[in-house]
């Protein structure tokens, strides 16, 4: 991951800051409505597959692997009409989620309507009556300037820590 | 003393859940069938090159796979003869030599001891034998492009294994000329239940499809034609109920839709187009019955641990410990598929039935409760239930198999039977092959 070199304002940084916090509260709230509402049309929510391989290693990466998401906003909807009805699954009775952001730098995208958001996730959920999880993440965003201090999310890229999943699904939204 | 025959019923319709998370038994198991079957490790396609590697498990034994330079595969326990080091800790790449990180011994990819630090006066004087500290070598032998190992010497060759499993299995991984891809590495997924419950469900479980997954069925549906082939309507009959079979204890489950696969994908009209496209091909390489196959609803796997739903899944699954398995996924298409609907396979299974899956949150939510109660002591009494289609099954003339129709439990019968010969007899010629069966119908 390249780093942000050129940072933003200090009112604009306060305001994606706010932005990234709100859709953390919206999805431990299970507020799928609100947080669909902060998705751009042309989304890209992507959560590749981590690799342990040896750092001399050759061989070339997979041109094509097995993502734990790869989405446009058409299969985000589905998710999230599923997830929005649980109904028998791990997702019912909900698992109580919380989600600390932090991390945060921004800098311009490839336009000055864009922003390149950088941020850490530490996300922790706790099903049933006792089953403890958690997971980290560096995410790579590019969120849309909208005016008025809201932005909207085109991109994002989520840096797992675990090769294999050690929570028992990975369905909640990072 | 474990005496399997009050675990499993003799027709394998009752099993006692103390076989989900008893560790006696599991002990037992890692000898008596992980120490004897056939376990996949490796599609030839995931290890193009020469020196290409990977690590996988067998039961719970780390085993790096490598292809030789003649091509060949070769699988050994990946572990140092010496002191016992996990030899190679990367999951996949290529490499002429693994160097122990402990004590520094080099192993060929060939599995020779080659080199060791000071072999003469300053430490070895000169009088290990590295002829005999080689890698612990497994059988391997392939069947269309999938590899197996079995720790075994003693047990039948893949092929007899397999038996008249092969006539659906070809339908899977040989439909065409070119053959099939696993695309990418595995995903991997951790789950609080036995091998066995996790294994199931894939193999044979035609019955949780509504009950379990009709949300996320009906989400996937919605402004779609058509069904997906095993909705509850008595007034069905032959090939429109599908049909169950069991082989060595291999399960299939399947339809001759010719597009079940593929119903719940975005695009749906771009997979019935390549469908469309291949049919004469599948055709010609199948004959007409299984040629129906490729891209019909299936469901299946191969005993003891591997799996497949095609269009959603291929998996094996690792057990660790009575009451822990780790789920390992991989994406399977025809090599021949065009390139961006691979991508889209691949995007299709994550949202189904990969980590993040619509359907596989159920699934794994069901196998986490069965593991909630089967190892609590009352619990553990109690016997499951695999009585659908008891007394039903028949041998057909126009297929191979013990077959039912789809929705049954035959499948889990043949499985639980199979597991039973293996936990109880002393060496493999006990354990007894289906005879083959000459189908003339099945052209």
């Amino acid at each position: 991951m390249t780093t942000i070199e050129e940072k933003v304002s200090m009112q604009l940084h306060h305001d994606v800051e706010q932005c990234l916090f709100h859709e953390a509260n919206l999805l431990d709230d299970f507020n799928f409505d609100g947080w669909r509402k902060l998705l751009a049309p042309d989304l890209h929510y992507w959560i590749p597959a981590r690799r342990s391989r040896y750092v001399r290693e050759k061989r070339a990466e997979w041109v094509i692997d097995n993502d734990h998401y790869d989405d446009d906003m058409s299969s985000m909807d589905l998710r999230l009409k599923r997830l929005s009805k649980p109904m028998q699954s791990s997702l019912d009775p909900r698992p109580r989620e919380v989600r600390s952001i932090s991390n945060i730098e921004v800098g311009y995208g490839d336009s000055t309507q864009e922003l390149r958001v950088d941020s850490v996730i530490l996300f922790m959920r706790n099903r049933m009556l006792d089953q403890e999880e958690h997971i980290a993440a560096r995410r790579q965003d590019i969120w849309r300037i909208m005016g008025d201090g809201k932005f909207e999310l085109v991109k994002r890229k989520v840096l797992i820590t675990q090769n294999a999943i050690l929570m028992a699904n990975m369905l909640s939204l990072l | 003393m474990i005496e399997i025959d009050k675990l499993v019923s003799e027709d394998g319709a009752y099993v006692s859940r103390e076989i989900f998370g008893d560790a006696d038994i599991h002990k037992l198991e890692m000898e008596q069938v992980f120490g004897r079957s056939w376990l996949f490790l490796a599609h030839e396609t995931q290890l193009p090159n020469s020196q290409d590697y990977l690590t996988t498990f067998m039961g719970e034994d780390p085993v790096i796979v490598i292809r030789q330079e003649d091509g060949t595969l070769k699988a050994f326990l990946n572990a140092c003869t010496h002191r016992g080091p996990l030899l190679c800790a990367s999951e996949e790449g290529n490499a002429t030599s693994f160097t122990c990180p402990y004590h520094g011994w080099v192993f060929g990819s060939s599995g020779d001891l080659l080199n060791v630090p000071h072999e003469g006066n300053s430490g070895w004087h000169n009088e290990l034998k590295k002829g005999e500290h080689g890698l612990k070598t497994i059988r391997v032998e392939s069947y269309k492009g999938l590899y197996f190992g079995n720790f075994d010497e003693q047990a039948p060759s893949l092929d007899a294994y397999l038996g008249d499993y092969k006539w659906y299995a070809d339908a899977i991984f040989s439909p065409l000329p070119s053959g099939v891809e696993f695309l990418g590495g595995p995903m991997r997924q951790r789950l609080q239940c036995n091998w066995k419950v996790a294994s199931e469900n894939i193999f044979a479980d035609t019955y949780h499809v509504f009950a379990a997954h009709g949300q996320a069925a009906r989400i996937c549906m919605e402004g779609k034609e058509g069904d997906i082939g095993i909705e509850e309507d008595d007034s069905k009959e032959g090939d429109a109920l599908g049909v169950a079979v069991t082989v060595n204890g291999h399960s299939m489950g399947l339809h001759f839709d010719g597009m079940g696969a593929y119903v719940l994908n975005k695009n749906m009209g771009e997979w019935m187009a390549y469908l469309g496209s291949q049919r004469e091909n599948y055709i010609k390489e199948l004959g007409s019955r299984r040629g129906m196959l490729p891209g019909s609803s299936i469901n299946g796997g191969i005993f003891p641990n591997f799996m497949f739903v095609p269009g959603f899944t291929f998996r094996q699954i690792h057990p660790l410990g009575p009451n822990e398995c780790e789920i390992w996924m991989w994406t399977v298409v025809d090599k021949d598929l065009p390139t961006e609907l691979k991508h889209e396979q691949v995007r299709a299974n994550a949202r189904m039935l990969g980590t993040s899956g619509l359907f596989e949150t159920d699934d794994c939510a069901n196998m986490e409760r069965i593991d909630n109660t089967v190892s609590a002591y009352q619990g553990s009494k109690l016997i499951s239930n695999y009585s659908m289609g008891l007394g039903r099954e028949q041998y057909r003339d126009d297929l191979p198999g013990l077959t039912d129709q789809r929705m049954s439990d035959t499948g889990f019968r043949g499985y639980y039977r199979r597991w039973a010969l293996f936990m109880k007899a002393n060496k493999s010629s006990d354990i007894p092959l289906d005879a083959p069966r000459n189908i003339e119908g099945a052209k």
